[in-house]
């Protein structure tokens, strides 16, 4: 058929979770798209991950409001928290990190772990291989003041 | 509970996806970045956040000065039912005899009509778009005009609404093909949902490649729905999988695109027909030549 892109949107949605409710009905609602109908793909799509991650999802929709979406692993900062045991803050679900970063540390993981975060994302990361991809995942574990051991 | 969006314009794709990514790292961190084109004609981008908390002005006119964008306006979204709202926007789609319309208006059928029960999801072919109607338009006035497709093929068939049309006014079932794995699972959903299970085959190809498509040619009329570049590089095998005197109904062109579809079609002995406008959109119903 010939798809006619009408506009894109990312919204961060809890895996298995998707309802009606912010940000998916507004942000869908007022484009006119097929609120259920997204969910019950979404959440489909998402059954077999941990119920609640957060996944970035780009969603992209067309002139007849037909859509398609591209389901994110949950970020770096989701898998290290969980890692390092820390207790989720804010409202999109995430950790908040060190106040002072480089300075404070928050909490531990082992290179083991990192390695286990490294491949679950590698897929959504621009890394060629899993070292490179740990690379990433240490920078970020840095930037929130996580200490890697190990 | 009250939820916030801040949107903006400005007059560069780059740009609006930049400010998108930007508007992930706010404070005040949105539940969701969207950057959509306006279709006015204007080359506009609007890119807005959505908010559980009110954002903050002075972040926001930052951001709005350092991408080049219109100032943002924040409003607070009212608490509506979002699903009833779009369930009352997805009206049902009457082409000619066809109804095409989503469960929730399963009481509006009018009688006498052919019914397509298509839900607005993850395949093109909703039937609220100019090239789906035109298509079908298309084929209920050749079948008003006595034609009756023996066999039928619907090339990039998205939801198949095409496919299932034609299956359902004509005696054998029809052939849908989408290079597109998910619109074959959403086509082969459709059909089931329809009722129609054995009279429209699902298949996934580019194109005229795939087995069964060759093995059942030639067609005496072929739906593609496309875009102008996959019709002209699909010209020359509409050419050999058209029987004599088949048709072929085209869309997915712009009107500015349809006299270069029609020339290369005519090269290929598939001359137009007819030419139907809807919006931007041209549906053409060319025939082959030969035949009856």
């Amino acid at each position: 058929m010939a798809k006619k892109l009408a506009g894109k949107m990312k919204l961060q949605i809890p895996a298995g979770k998707a309802n009606p409710s912010p940000p998916v009905g507004p942000a869908l609602g007022q484009r006119g798209i097929n609120i259920m109908e997204f969910c019950k793909a979404f959440n489909a799509k998402t059954q077999e991950m941990e119920p609640g991650a957060p996944c970035p999802t780009v969603i992209t929709y067309y002139q007849d409001k037909s859509f398609t979406m591209d389901i994110k692993t949950p970020p770096a900062s989701y898998y290290l928290k969980k890692a390092a045991g820390l207790k989720p803050v804010g409202k999109r679900n995430r950790p908040r990190g060190a106040e002072k970063p480089g300075r404070e540390t928050i909490a531990t993981v082992t290179v083991a772990q990192v390695r286990e975060i490294a491949e679950a994302k590698m897929k959504d990361l621009s890394a060629n291989d899993v070292e490179a991809a740990m690379k990433i995942i240490l920078g970020s574990a840095s930037s929130m003041g996580i200490e890697v051991k190990g | 509970m009250a939820t916030y969006t801040a949107f903006t314009k400005l007059n560069d794709k780059t740009r609006a996806e930049a400010l998108g990514e930007a508007l992930e790292e706010m404070e005040v961190e949105p539940t969701g970045v969207g950057v959509f084109e306006i279709e006015d004609g204007s080359g506009l981008w609007e890119v807005g956040g959505y908010f559980l908390e009110q954002p903050d002005d002075i972040e926001l006119a930052l951001l709005a000065a350092a991408f080049q964008a219109q100032p943002f306006v924040v409003s607070e979204v009212p608490d509506e039912d979002w699903v009833d709202k779009v369930r009352r926007e997805l009206t049902p789609v009457v082409a000619g005899r066809f109804f095409v319309y989503g469960s929730h208006d399963a009481d509006k059928i009018p009688e006498g009509s052919e019914p397509l029960l298509i839900e607005a999801a993850m395949a093109f072919g909703t039937g609220h778009h100019g090239t789906t109607q035109g298509c079908l338009e298309a084929l209920d006035r050749l079948a008003g005009e006595g034609f009756v497709g023996q066999n039928v093929a619907d090339i990039g068939c998205g939801t198949a609404v095409l496919a299932m049309g034609a299956a359902r006014i004509f005696p054998n079932p029809a052939i849908a093909s989408d290079i597109d794995q998910v619109a074959v699972e959403v086509a082969e959903a459709n059909v089931r949902a329809n009722d129609m299970e054995g009279r429209v085959v699902c298949v996934e190809a580019a194109g005229f490649g795939h087995d069964d498509l060759h093995a059942r040619g030639p067609y005496d009329l072929v739906f593609a729905n496309i875009l102008k570049q996959p019709l002209i590089d699909l010209a020359p095998d509409m050419a050999s999988h058209l029987a004599p005197g088949g048709y072929a109904i085209l869309s997915g062109i712009l009107t500015r695109q349809a006299d270069e579809v029609v020339e290369v079609y005519a090269s290929q002995g598939i001359a137009q027909v007819r030419r139907d406008v809807i919006g931007d959109w041209v549906t053409l119903t060319l025939r082959k030549s030969g035949g009856a």
